[in-house]
């Protein structure tokens, strides 16, 4: 009866506490939606290790994926450490989920609740290193092989991620140095790909069934690439950054360039 | 790529003739050795301005500025307001420092083991505000496959590595 008496008690505890922390969740919850209006918040690359979701910055390194409070930005609290296995590199946060490249595939964690990520799906594949973007139901990927990443294939593979825990691939194409890649913001059915150096690719996928290669500017050696909202297309190389007009995203005009010494 | 693989094969026949004459425990491999930093040296973070790009490793927006990290070395922040023609407005110095985000103003970047925060609220005079430490892995290994000379934590953190002729490599990837 003793025994009985103690789990009860133990149970009324944990429940007070349970309570106690959904309390708190709420009101960040409300404390975010109040001031999301005032916040801003800069674009990275595909190749980021770092992004920045509402209030919470999360970080991956080659085996953890951090997550940071940053609702008082000068004062950031590490609320989480997530052991993600080895091989961890690039994460990518889309509507409400977090897209996180691995050396075996492409990972997608659920962020409903921002403290607590949660793994929904993972697509495997071959070891290689690989960015991953995501548009609305498509998310695309680059595949890289070679001394750094193991593996020898190098591709581009799109997804359909409609069903999040089931992304299936629809289409594939050979690369010959993959690095980073992004979705036009004026366009989103086309998608630049860095081939490193074999250079930038310009890919039409608005038939998933037969992306095509419709335009390619070989004298970059690209790593990664910015569509930013201003019709502007920034393209990372080893050379130096380059600054495009992409309002005709098969068009690029360039604007200008910072070379690297 | 292809290079060193052709210098390791060189590497490699080489020593296969050499090897009948050597001690064995002399064997010569290309490889990566660790470049350590002090404790000291990690907390060197600086204010700067018209430091050249090096090493461009990543790219970034921010209202209108561009940010681009310079690998190990830190960050150029350009006003960008006119795409034609980015201006450097100030260099942050940290070591190691690989990726970051802004938000409101503020900046997040990596520090070797740790966290920077740094107020750009006015781009051209950043201000450092803090770091929290220890939340990164220190690096154990190089990104490359292959042999490298073993870490040891006795002669400081490691902020990157370098190529280099090992012998009697212990450590592997």
């Amino acid at each position: 009866m003793k025994t009985f008496k103690n789990y009860f008690l133990s149970a009324l505890c944990i429940s007070v506490l349970i309570a106690c922390e959904k309390e708190k969740t709420n009101a960040d919850t409300e404390q975010m939606s109040s001031t999301k209006s005032a916040v801003s918040s800069g674009q990275g690359g595909s190749m980021a290790q770092f992004a920045v979701v509402n209030e919470y910055l999360y970080t991956v390194d080659y085996k953890t994926l951090h997550v940071f409070l940053i609702s008082d930005p000068k004062n950031p609290i590490e609320l989480e450490a997530i052991d993600l296995g080895v091989g961890i590199e690039t994460i990518h946060p889309q509507d409400g989920k977090l897209f996180i490249g691995t050396q075996s595939g492409v990972r997608i964690y659920d962020i409903s609740n921002p403290r607590n990520p949660v793994e929904v799906s993972e697509f495997q594949h071959v070891t290689s290193c690989d960015p991953v973007v995501a548009n609305g139901n498509i998310a695309v990927a680059t595949l890289r092989g070679g001394t750094e990443c193991g593996g020898n294939l190098n591709e581009l593979d799109v997804f359909d991620i409609s069903d999040i825990e089931n992304p299936t691939m629809l289409a594939t194409q050979e690369l010959i140095n993959p690095y980073g890649v992004g979705f036009s913001k004026v366009n989103e059915n086309i998608i630049y790909v860095c081939d490193g150096y074999a250079g930038l690719k310009i890919y039409d996928i608005s038939n998933l069934l037969a992306i095509e290669l419709i335009a390619e500017l070989p004298s970059l050696e690209p790593i990664d690439v910015i569509s930013s909202d201003n019709n502007l297309l920034i393209v990372l190389t080893a050379a130096g950054v380059y600054q495009f007009d992409a309002t005709d995203p098969l068009n690029l005009v360039e604007k200008s360039f910072i070379p690297s010494i | 790529m292809k290079k060193t693989i052709g210098l390791t094969t060189l590497l490699f026949s080489a020593l296969a003739i050499t090897s009948c004459e050597k001690n064995k425990d002399k064997e010569t491999v290309e490889g990566y050795k660790p470049i350590y930093a002090t404790a000291e040296d990690l907390n060197n973070i600086e204010m700067r301005k018209d430091e050249p790009l090096e090493n461009p490793g990543r790219i970034y927006t921010y209202e209108h500025y561009l940010l681009v990290n310079d690998e190990s070395k830190g960050i150029h922040i350009y006003d960008n307001s006119n795409p034609a023609n980015p201006a450097e407005v100030s260099f942050i110095a940290i070591p190691g420092n690989m990726d970051f985000s802004v938000r409101q103003g503020v900046l997040y970047a990596d520090n070797i083991t740790d966290l920077v925060i740094v107020d750009i609220s006015q781009p051209a005079s950043p201000v450092y505000v803090n770091k929290i430490p220890h939340v990164f892995p220190a690096q154990q290994f190089p990104d490359q496959f292959g042999a490298f000379e073993c870490v040891d934590p006795a002669k400081g953190v490691v902020i990157g590595w370098e190529k280099t002729t090992l012998t009697d490599a212990k450590c592997y990837k």
